[in-house]
């Protein structure tokens, strides 16, 4: 009896550490190209940071590599402290961090604001659908960096120019989330609506909107990813501030430590960024994929 | 006239093939449904009995001829005629009861939408009060706190933005088990008459259809039975004088099939509307049709029509006895075979062909 509990213990050990298979998987005799039997193992998981981490305290404490290239992780400690507290060039990291996310913000922001309305009319009528399709088609595969030539004859290398940047990068991931939103609306809910007794309008409201909404979002996640990937590029463009701005400067200074900060940043804030938005859309759509 | 009779006069449809040709889904399909009654059609398919329902429901205009409901031409979808589709036409975004009752709200006064307009701000503003007050709490708290820990001195990317990030996401965390509480009450008690008058009206109907007290589950909580009663009560809750229904039980298993065919009835007994409905069962179609029409196809038309006493007789017989009675094999014979001749005719024109 004893022992049973002391086994089930140490397999829910081994279960929360993802070394052994739990539930229903574990009476599976076909596991190797069974996706859904394959759940990744903590255990190795940690493993895998853990020996990159050593590794890299390993080559900065034997000097594998010159420290020029690749600095110990005292060093980028130390140096984070150093920015983190009295700034790099008289800015500090919150305020590179604070200037890059409201660029984000407004291009992101106004993306959705142009693009979902745009992406809805274009999915509802004929004469919208036809005068934007092929403009919204070619502009859409040109990634946004190559209009950073073109951004810049027109307004400079001022603010302007990297948030235009982050909206064009935004709005045309947005329309065509907002388009297909509508077009993937099954017809028979559509009849049904009527039926009842709806107007255009109401249908609009209460029917294509929110039968929308789940790929609406999903654009948004796409597009915040995008937008943060743009970023650092846009800011190449000048600037006093941002996390993209920060390393630039930083490499032709060969300060590595301040670019390894940067890059870790931007990872930790991207994931972070799309941890939020799946948390919201599991709370704003609960009917997501249950239609 | 007073009666409600729908009629079908001489109605075709022709759809046009991008390639330049062209199907003739339905060619002078005329006939003359009174009031009360429940026609059955059934036929092969591809016979046009989804098109033909679609007319009657005004989603398609024929390419000749007309329909008429109470005398007045059909020209388009309208409250007077309700639809119950196969699957998947419920909004599962709206609560069991939000479905039922959506017909009821398409049709609200301007006095009604001012009220619950100002009743919905109210609401808004009541959350973002809450929230801003707990996230004002955290603020001091978080702040207070850290303040004398290691914390501070501790090289955070901005010491003021990081008091703010912990105190915001304690504060979501709190507010996901505050605000559902706080929005439950409201909606219940923050009822316009209008609103509490129709919740009581969906309430009946999914007393008649068995899901009474499902009425704040999802759509997606329910299992595919469950879910065409829904879809049967907000049609009948919008008190439509016509139901087209097009192979309502098509997705169901047999054994909840034979259930819903016994709710149909009831439900056809008591409300006394007219049904039309479309299955390719024909078991189904004798058991249900006080009509029956079995249509066939290319071009699509009325082959037969019966008047059949099934229906009358299932509401007081046991619908097993019915349907093993040798009046009732009688018949569902009769009608298979003259199906399987169509078929044979299909695929023999289709063996020319090839
Ligand atoms: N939108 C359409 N365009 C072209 N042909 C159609 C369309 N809808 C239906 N048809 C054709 O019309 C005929 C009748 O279709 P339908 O009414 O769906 O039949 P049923 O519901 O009896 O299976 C079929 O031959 C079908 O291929
Ligand atoms: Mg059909």
């Amino acid at each position: 009896m004893a022992a049973e509990t002391e086994k089930s213990l140490m397999t829910r050990i081994l279960a929360g550490l993802g070394l052994t298979r739990v539930g229903t998987t574990e009476r599976k005799t076909v596991t190797f190209g069974d996706g859904s039997a394959i759940t990744g193992s903590l255990f190795w998981s940690i493993v895998g940071i853990v020996v990159l981490v050593t590794l890299w305290v390993m080559s900065a404490r034997f000097e594998w590599t010159d420290p020029e290239f690749l600095p110990g992780p005292g060093s980028v400690w130390e140096k984070y402290r150093e920015v983190a507290l009295e700034g790099y060039r008289r800015v500090t990291l919150g305020e590179h961090v604070r200037a890059s996310l409201s660029r984000i913000l407004w291009g992101f922001g106004y993306g959705c604001l142009v693009g979902i309305p745009l992406g809805l009319a274009m999915g509802l009528s004929n004469t919208l659908r036809g005068l934007f399709d092929p403009i919204v088609e070619f502009f859409r595969p040109i990634p946004p960096l190559a209009f950073i030539p073109l951004v810049i004859i027109w307004f400079g290398i001022g603010e302007e120019s990297k948030r235009l940047l982050l909206f064009l990068a935004a709005l045309w991931i947005m329309v065509i989330a907002a388009r297909s939103g509508v077009l993937g609306v099954k017809l028979s809910k559509v009849h049904a609506a009527y039926s009842l007794g709806s107007s255009k309008w109401q249908v609009l409201r209460y029917v294509i909107l929110p039968n929308a909404l789940p790929e609406i979002f999903i654009g948004m996640r796409v597009a915040l990813g995008v937008c943060w990937g743009t970023l650092v590029a846009a800011e190449l463009l000048g600037a006093q501030e941002g996390l993209g701005q920060m390393i630039w400067v930083a490499q032709k200074f060969f300060l590595t430590e301040i670019v390894i900060i940067g890059i870790v940043l931007i990872g930790i804030i991207g994931v972070a960024m799309d941890v939020l938005m799946r948390v919201l859309e599991g709370w704003l759509i609960p009917w997501r994929g249950k239609g | 006239m007073q009666d409600k009779d729908l009629r079908a006069n001489k109605v075709g449809m022709i759809y046009k093939l991008p390639d330049g040709g062209s199907v003739e889904a339905l060619k002078d399909v005329s006939f003359e449904l009174e009031t009360g009654r429940i026609l059955a059609l059934l036929g092969p398919s591809g016979c046009g009995k989804t098109t033909l329902l679609n007319i009657l429901a005004g989603f398609l205009a024929p390419t000749s001829g007309e329909a008429t409901l109470d005398n007045k031409r059909i020209q388009g979808p309208g409250q007077d005629r309700g639809m119950v589709f196969q699957q998947g036409a419920l909004f599962e975004w709206l609560s069991v009861a939000e479905n039922v009752g959506f017909g009821l709200n398409m049709n609200t006064d301007p006095g009604e939408k001012v009220m619950r307009f100002l009743r919905n701000t109210l609401i808004n503003v009541a959350y973002v009060v809450v929230s801003l007050i707990v996230m004002a709490i955290m603020v001091s708290l978080v702040s207070a706190i850290i303040v004398n820990t290691p914390i501070a001195r501790m090289p955070l990317i901005n010491n003021l933005a990081a008091v703010y990030i912990i105190a915001l996401i304690i504060s979501l965390a709190i507010l996901r088990f505050l605000i559902p509480p706080i929005r439950d009450w409201m909606r219940a008690n923050l009822k316009t008459a209008k609103e509490k008058e129709s919740r009581a009206i969906v309430d009946g109907y999914l007393d008649t259809v068995g899901l009474g007290g499902f009425g704040d589950k999802a759509v997606y909580e329910l299992s595919g039975g469950m879910q065409q009663r829904v879809a049967l009560a907000r049609c009948l809750a919008n008190d439509p004088d016509v139901i087209l229904m097009d192979e309502p039980l098509g997705a169901l298993d047999a054994l909840t099939r034979e259930k819903m065919q016994g709710l149909i009835l009831k439900l056809w007994k008591e409300t006394g509307k007219t049904i039309i409905l479309v299955t390719h069962s024909v078991e189904e179609a004798l058991f249900l049709g006080d009509r029956l029409f079995v249509m066939a196809p290319r071009p699509g038309r009325i082959e037969r029509e019966y008047d059949l006493p099934f229906a009358e007789q299932g509401l007081v017989v046991n619908p097993r006895e019915l349907k093993t009675s040798p009046e009732f094999i009688e018949k569902r014979e009769e009608i298979l075979s003259l199906i399987w001749e169509m078929e044979e005719e299909i695929m023999g024109s289709r063996g020319e062909v090839l």
